[in-house]
Order: C-alpha cells, then structure tokens, then sequence
C-alpha cells in the first residue's frame, strides 16, 4: 500500500488488523522523507483510526438492533393482521335471543328458505 | 409500517360493520319478536350476510311485508320472492334488467317464510355470481325450479 488512505481503508474494512496496520505505518515511515513528513503524525492517526473504526462497528451493531426490533415488530402485527382477519372471517351471530347462536341461526334460515312465499 | 395501518384499517371496520344498519333498524321494532344477523355466513361457498326477523304475529308479519314491499300471495308461482334492498332497510328495486345484467352495489335479497313468520335478507350481495349463487340456493331449498 502506498498511501495512509490506503491503509486505513483496509483496516476500516477489517481486512487488516492493527499490528498490522502499525507495521505498514513503520514500513512506510522508513524512508527519511516520509519520516520528517509523517512520523508525528502517525502517533495520532492510529488512535484516531482505531476510535472511528470502533465507532463504525458500535454503529452498525447499534442499527444491526434497531433492525431487528424492525423485524420483530413487523413479524408481530403481521401475525397479528393475519389473526385478526381470520377471526373476522368466522361466522358470527348478533341476536336478540341470546339463546340463538350461529347454529340455531343458520337453521332457522333454512327452514325459512324452505318454506319461503 | 403499512401493517400497523392494516390492523388500526381492520379493526375501525370491525367496528362499523360489526351489525347492519338493517339489522340494528329493524331488530328493536315492535313487530319483530327475534331478530339475528349473522356475519359471515357461506351459503354453497359465497359469503354473504343475513338478517332474518321474525314477527310476533301474522299482523305483524303481514305489516312487515308491507313495509318491505314483498308482494305476498299465498298462491304465488315463484317459491322465494327477490327484492332489493339498501342495508338501511329503504327499499330499491334491484331486479334484473332485461338485458340479464344486474347492479349489485349495496344491494341484498329479501326473502319472506309466512310458516316461520319470517323475513330474511341477504346482505353483501356484491357482486352477479354470489346473487345467481344464492339465486340458486333459494330456488333448491324451497323446491322451485
């Protein structure tokens, strides 16, 4: 990798860890030049890598939750629509006699049908 | 999101359509002696809604006839009389037209059994397949053709 983007790129993305991280900082602070032009700062850039990936991972996992109580309360009322509309397809009966229920109901409707004017 | 609307939807509809206004019109009349609506009911695999009411005598059931306007003949020919009806219980004829086609909207089906004193309506008729299917039902239970 040739450049500090590059490498905190690939540790972000968890394809390096820090030791590795820190050997490439070294490997890349080697030459002299690199060295008067970075070798301070790379005391603050890896801390400050580590904290933003920790950062990047606490948030993921924090929306990982979110979505999942998402889910969760999605699959609920789903379930509970899906309840809710089964039992509002049932048969029910209204009456005046609370002795009449959908049984009695259904066959005095025959009887009437049978016997209708 | 959209279920949360389904279920608050569905149970404002349970709500207001838990009894038909005919029924809740008719059952506190003083003529009916028993009224019962049952939601949900199949009839030969369509669901509709019925209201039966049955008088507390012949007056009361002739009266109920009347005010219906089931034209009532004990010699009549057809076994099973059809009109149609607004849920509220106003009458509006919703016969078939000439041409076979019938508009259901809103529409019901009366029926009336002088030996049971009993009026009954067919709600929810929506649409012409469930109307022919209750059509039929009618016809083979009272032994029409």
């Amino acid at each position: 990798m040739n450049s500090i983007d590059q490498m905190l790129e690939a540790f972000y993305s968890g394809s390096i860890g820090q030791p590795e991280l820190e050997s490439l900082f070294d490997a890349f602070l080697g030459s002299r030049e690199v060295r008067e032009r970075w070798a301070t700062d790379a005391a603050v850039i890896i801390p400050l890598a580590v904290a933003r990936r920790d950062r990047r991972m606490r948030t993921r996992a924090a929306h990982r939750g979110w979505r999942v109580a998402a889910a969760i309360l999605v699959l609920v009322v789903s379930v509970g629509s899906a309840v809710a509309y089964a039992k509002e397809q049932q048969p029910r009966v209204y009456s005046t006699d609370a002795a009449c229920d959908v049984v009695c109901a259904v066959q005095w409707l025959d009887n009437a049908v049978e016997t209708a004017l | 999101m959209r279920q949360a609307f389904l279920l608050v939807f569905m149970a404002v509809g349970l709500l207001a359509s838990a009894q038909s206004s005919f029924y809740r019109n008719y059952s506190t009349r003083r003529e009916v002696e028993t009224a019962v609506y049952i939601k949900n009911h199949r009839i030969d695999g369509v669901k509709v809604d019925v209201t039966l009411l049955r008088a507390r005598d012949r007056q009361a059931f002739l009266k109920l006839l009347a005010e219906l306007q089931i034209p009532y003949s004990p010699y009549h020919p057809a076994r099973g009389v059809f009109l149609g009806l607004r849920d509220d219980g106003n009458p509006r004829l919703k016969l078939p037209a000439a041409d076979g086609k019938v508009s259901l909207r809103g529409a019901c089906l009366i029926g009336a059994s002088e030996a049971e004193l009993t009026v009954y309506v067919f709600h929810r008729v929506k649409n012409e397949a469930r109307f022919r299917r209750i059509v039929q039902y009618v016809m083979r239970m009272s032994g029409g053709g």
